[in-house]
């Protein structure tokens, strides 16, 4: 690119001013006051415009607009005419002050190419050479001041040269880039590892706290719900045995109202039978009624004197009596006696019985007299038929003999028995007549009279029976009375009237809050069994559940919000992932940064070399030879002719400030893309610089020139009288300026 | 009979989305929207409050929340106030609903059956329980009513049809058709469960009344349901959520300043209430220090509770192109980042973090 005019049509004190430029060198001279610094801002203006987008202008573009805004009147307009090295003129107009007016327009064909290189909202001629209004400004624009800060710190070369390298214009470096990025990253992720308080380890650690928090809190929640649980059983638990309890106690005092109604209704009873109070005692004979007891008896046990029949005691004593001596005393009977004996025993035996029959009947007990009597007469009767037909044939005299012989001892057992007999029935008739005198002495004492005996006894029967029955109503009455005292026990009717209603009122009132079904239920069972069991039972219930109560209260009280704690750890986790994804991205970014730093430092480390190296020998006539750029830190090195390396940055202001100048035109080389050329626009540069060294650096300048158009600004005089010396039209111009009067 | 049904409140639930401060409000807000339930049942003089289901959840609830439910159905008494537990809310020993001494107006079934509860001559709801959050069996199963008259139903299940048309992540919980409902003889069914609101001839989901996530969408409230002698169910929709949750995309193309986009977010903004989740998508301009807190510090000025300000794909406008072209350190990195396999969200990130600190700027993080 070559820029052939600029127009300033208002820009800052120009007004409708313009230059026009030569393709290879311009030099423009004139004294202070005549433009040179607003003419150079023209060139970039002209070329680059200024960025119209909207918003709140950048430092760099107000401060622009402060130096260079014109004096008086509204508009702010620069233009200029570009050759661009595809061979096309492009005139760019720029409207800087409203930004609407600002086109580039292709000489010759008339047509708008703006969009071609729109940058901002308004077009940027830069953009033909690959570069933007920054890096135009930093690579083609050298100025006085960037050679000062050269000279004034050795280490600006190589920041400028790194600066131009990573961003083409900017102050800012990719290696400062890192390790901004690199602080970043350690204020805002840091190294996850123990003890260290940067944001990584911090919103891990945060992350870690709220999960074990949400845990907590889940726990204990879960811990209430589970209380809560329990207490809600045991609440119903205590509720079920309540209800049981109110039912059993609804069901015995039910069971006590209807009691103490059955005490009233029999106390009402009782008391109207004893309208006149407690009953009257009967009187108390029983002496009497003892006696009357022991008389009747006695009657009723009398014996009952034997009719005694057959020989009485005196009639046998005689015929005993009347028996025949025996032979001797001590003789044994003869043997036909003993014969004669016991052919007549059975006779002996059947009186015998008859004699037992007897003694029975005497002794009062005719069951066994009868049977006894009865076969005395039948074994008797048999014995004296059989000895009468034997009689027969013996002769009755031995035989009477004998008879009356053997007889003897029968009749005195006879005897015997007959005595007995006859005492007994004595003993019954004396008996019976004392009885029934006892008889007839308690029936007078008692009232009882009967024309017999057996009236009597009747009589006193029934006496006996009506006092057993009065005593009997007086018992019953005496435990009525004493069961109705019991009943009232010490008050009376009316008490028990109102303790019925007051039981009745409670039974009811317990009644109405029951179940009927298990109130029936319950009444059946035995109330008062149960009721202490269930009392203990309920009374357990309702403590354990007001103790579990009052836990989940005081759990209650503290249990975590388990939403808050999910809240917290959704943040945290927010958090984390953010820092995180801060950590990925800047790790990405430093990566990319430092690979692309290495690369293209890589690359512009030998162009700066080579460009530098053309160049070295004559402008530092001949005293370095050799250059060296380090492609790491693009430090410039220099080798003397003796082969010592030196770092360009400390040799003499002169050199450095050429070799800085090389370096600036290699990196315009580098920078501009590769079919382009981008012009060098210089500012006072000479300045500080001796006659020598400005030919010098002029010289190269010019040399240059035949590649790249050189436009070179300087109030030097030196500067002026190389440009008329050196400079040829039409390849070269001198433009001279004059100083701007103060009201133009 | 008129009643006011509503579901799926959630009372202390959780809000994941939102700042530990902003989720408390709108626990309070939930707590709000029974309030307003209830004195709307109260003001149209409704003859009972019916709710399907998922009034709290049970693995968050707090134990104020017991007192706060009882006061508020207490405050209907004797309006019944009739309660069909669902899968967040299920019936268990240490369910709420036991815990609660209710006053005599409020009724929770509780069984896993439908079971009748006669609300007026002639009218019987029939009611059932989740007594599980999970594994609940469809209440229409096998069911029909017993008894002539109207008969309608609340309880908390999903209609399989209208399954598919819920958020992401809905569960079928007790599960029914159309088809059962059909059979069932009910004239009509009021349900919770799913958020989003229908009304369907033979049943209604009245939605969630306030706001749980962004995104929803729907005429969601209470339910104002008239109910005629043959059955018939005439439905008003009510809105009684405390706050309103907007789900906005501001577009900041174009902003060369966070005042810009902060201008632009009061514009879009204007004359809303609630909480408003904002997330910036577009270009914005390389010079613009965007921080999510400027956004969100707005929220006072504009009548809003809360911004929650979150970044979509956001582009930050430097010229690729332009600086790809650059034979410096920043072109070179441009076109390397360009060139890589990097999705886009993280690539766009890396360039404006590599610009930017190139630029030697200290807002380093790109959201």
């Amino acid at each position: 690119m070559r820029v052939e005019s600029i127009k300033a049509l208002a820009f800052g004190p120009l007004s409708g001013a313009a230059l026009e430029f030569a393709p290879a060198m311009t030099v423009i001279h004139g004294p202070n006051e005549s433009g040179k610094s607003t003419w150079h801002a023209a060139i970039y203006a002209g070329i680059c415009g200024m960025r119209k987008a909207k918003g709140k202008p950048k430092k760099e573009d107000s401060h622009f607009g402060d130096l260079h805004r014109p004096w008086g009147g509204n508009a702010w307009e620069v233009a200029a005419i570009v050759a661009l090295d595809d061979g096309r003129r492009i005139e760019l107009s720029h409207d800087l002050e409203g930004g609407v007016d600002c086109r580039a327009v292709e000489l010759g064909r008339g047509l708008d190419v703006s969009g071609d290189v729109i940058a901002d909202g308004a077009p940027d001629g830069s953009r033909w050479l690959g570069l933007n209004r920054r890096s135009f400004l930093a690579t083609a624009c050298v100025r006085q001041a960037d050679l000062l800060g050269v000279l004034e710190d050795p280490e600006l070369l190589q920041s400028h040269l790194q600066r131009l390298a990573d961003t083409a214009g900017t102050d800012a470096t990719a290696s400062a880039a890192i390790e901004a990025l690199k602080q970043f990253w350690r204020e805002h992720v840091g190294q996850d590892w123990q003890h260290v308080k940067k944001p990584l380890r911090l919103t891990k650690a945060r992350v870690s706290e709220a999960e074990a928090a949400l845990d907590r809190a889940k726990r204990e929640h879960s811990e209430f719900l589970s209380l809560c649980g329990r207490a809600q059983e045991a609440s119903e638990r205590a509720d079920r045995a309540a209800r049981t309890l109110k039912t059993l106690e609804a069901a015995q005092s039910v069971r006590q109202a209807e009691t103490a109604e059955a005490r009233l209704s029999k106390a009402r009873e009782l008391s109207e039978r004893f309208p006149e109070g407690r009953p009257t005692p009967v009187a108390e004979d029983d002496q009497l009624a003892q006696e009357v007891a022991a008389a009747l008896r006695a009657w009723e046990e009398r014996p009952e004197p034997v009719l005694l029949t057959g020989k009485t005691a005196q009639q046998l004593r005689e015929e005993i009596d009347s028996l025949p001596e025996r032979e001797s005393a001590d003789a044994e009977p003869a043997a036909r006696l003993i014969a004669a004996r016991d052919r007549w025993y059975p006779v002996a035996a059947g009186a015998s019985l008859l004699v037992g029959a007897v003694s029975a009947f005497a002794s009062g007990r005719p069951l066994i007299g009868s049977p006894v009597l009865l076969a005395g007469l039948i074994v008797l009767g048999w014995s004296i038929h059989g000895r009468a037909k034997r009689a027969k044939i013996r002769n009755l005299a031995e035989a009477e003999d004998l008879y009356a012989l053997a007889r003897k001892p029968d009749l005195l057992e006879q005897l015997r028995l007959r005595k007995i007999a006859e005492a007994s029935v004595t003993d019954a008739v004396r008996l019976q007549e004392s009885a029934r005198r006892s008889l007839q002495e308690v029936a007078t004492r008692c009232g009882v009279s009967a024309p017999a005996d057996e009236g009597l006894a009747g009589g006193l029967k029934r006496w006996q029976r009506i006092r057993s029955q009065a005593l009997t109503e007086h018992e019953s009455a005496q435990s009525e009375w004493a069961q109705l005292e019991s009943l009232i026990d010490g008050g009376d009717i009316s008490d028990l009237e109102a303790d019925a209603d007051r039981l009745r009122s409670r039974a009811d009132r317990l009644a109405a809050d029951t179940n009927e079904d298990e109130l029936r239920a319950a009444m059946a069972e035995n109330p008062q069994a149960l009721l202490d069991d269930l009392r203990a039972e309920a009374d357990a219930a309702r403590s354990e559940a007001a103790a579990l109560e009052g836990q989940v209260e005081q759990l209650g009280r503290k249990v975590p919000s388990v939403p808050d704690a999910e809240e917290e750890l959704a943040e945290a986790q927010r958090e984390l992932d953010r820092v995180k994804d801060l950590d990925k991205t800047l790790g990405t970014t430093l990566d990319f940064l430092e690979r692309a730093q290495d690369r293209v430092h890589r690359d512009v480390a030998p162009v700066l070399a080579e460009t530098v190296q053309r160049w070295l020998r004559e402008i530092t006539t001949k005293r370095y030879g050799e250059v060296a750029v380090d492609p790491e830190t693009l430090k410039v090195r220099v080798r003397t002719d003796r082969g010592q390396w030196r770092d360009a940055a400390f040799l003499s202001h002169g050199t450095a400030e050429q070799i800085y100048l090389l370096l600036r035109m290699a990196l315009a080389e580098h920078l501009t893309k590769k079919d382009g050329v981008c012009p060098l626009i210089l500012d006072d540069i000479t300045a500080q610089w001796d006659t020598e060294r400005t030919d010098a650096v002029l010289n190269i300048l010019h040399a240059i020139s035949r590649e790249r158009q050189v436009i070179l600004f300087s109030q030097e005089a030196d500067v002026f009288a190389w440009a008329q010396a050196n400079l040829r039209e039409p390849e070269d111009r001198l433009i001279p300026l004059r100083r701007i009067p103060v009201d133009a | 009979m008129k009643f006011v049904v509503f579901s799926d409140l959630h009372l202390d639930a959780q809000f994941s989305w939102a700042g530990r401060e902003i989720a408390r409000r709108r626990r309070q807000a939930l707590r709000d929207t029974l309030t307003r339930i209830v004195e709307l049942t109260k003001d149209i003089r409704a003859d009972a409050l019916l709710c399907g289901g998922d009034l709290y959840e049970h693995e968050r609830f707090s134990p104020d929340t017991e007192e706060f439910v009882r006061r508020s159905f207490a405050k209907l008494s004797p309006i019944p106030v009739l309660v069909a537990p669902g899968n967040h809310d299920w019936l268990g020993p240490a369910s709420l609903y036991r815990r609660v001494d209710w006053t005599p107006n409020v009724h929770v079934f509780e069984g896993a059956r439908l079971e009748p509860y006669v609300l007026g001559d002639g009218l019987t709801l029939w009611g059932a329980a989740h007594r599980a959050p999970v594994n609940t069996d469809g209440f229409l199963r096998s069911f029909s009513v017993d008894r002539g008259g109207v008969n309608l139903a609340l309880f908390h299940g999903s209609e399989r049809g209208f399954f598919s048309y819920q958020e992401v992540g809905k569960q079928p919980y007790a599960p029914f058709t159309e088809e059962e409902l059909e059979r069932s003889d009910l004239d009509h069914a009021f349900l919770g469960h799913f958020h989003r609101p229908r009304d369907a001839e033979r049943y209604t989901y009245p939605g969630n009344p306030d706001p749980l996530t962004f995104g929803e969408d729907g005429e969601r409230g209470v339910v104002i349901a008239t109910i005629s002698e043959d059955g018939g169910v005439t439905r008003e929709r009510r809105k009684v959520g405390v706050t309103t949750v907007h789900d906005l995309i501001l577009d900041v193309t174009g902003c060369c300043s966070s005042e810009e986009v902060r201008s632009r977010v009061r514009d879009q903004l204007s004359g809303l209430t609630g909480v408003a989740r904002v997330t910036i998508e577009g270009e914005l301009a390389a010079d613009v220090d965007l921080r999510p807190r400027d956004l969100a510090d707005m929220a006072p000025f504009l009548g809003l509770s809360a911004i929650l300000p979150r970044f979509g794909h956001v582009r930050v406008g430097y010229d690729f192109n332009l600086i790809a072209q650059e034979q410096t350190v920043r072109g070179q990195f441009v076109r390397d980042v360009r060139s890589a396999q990097l999705p886009e969200a993280e690539r766009d990130k890396v360039l404006a973090a590599g610009l930017r600190a190139l630029d030697k700027r200290e807002d380093l993080e790109v959201a």
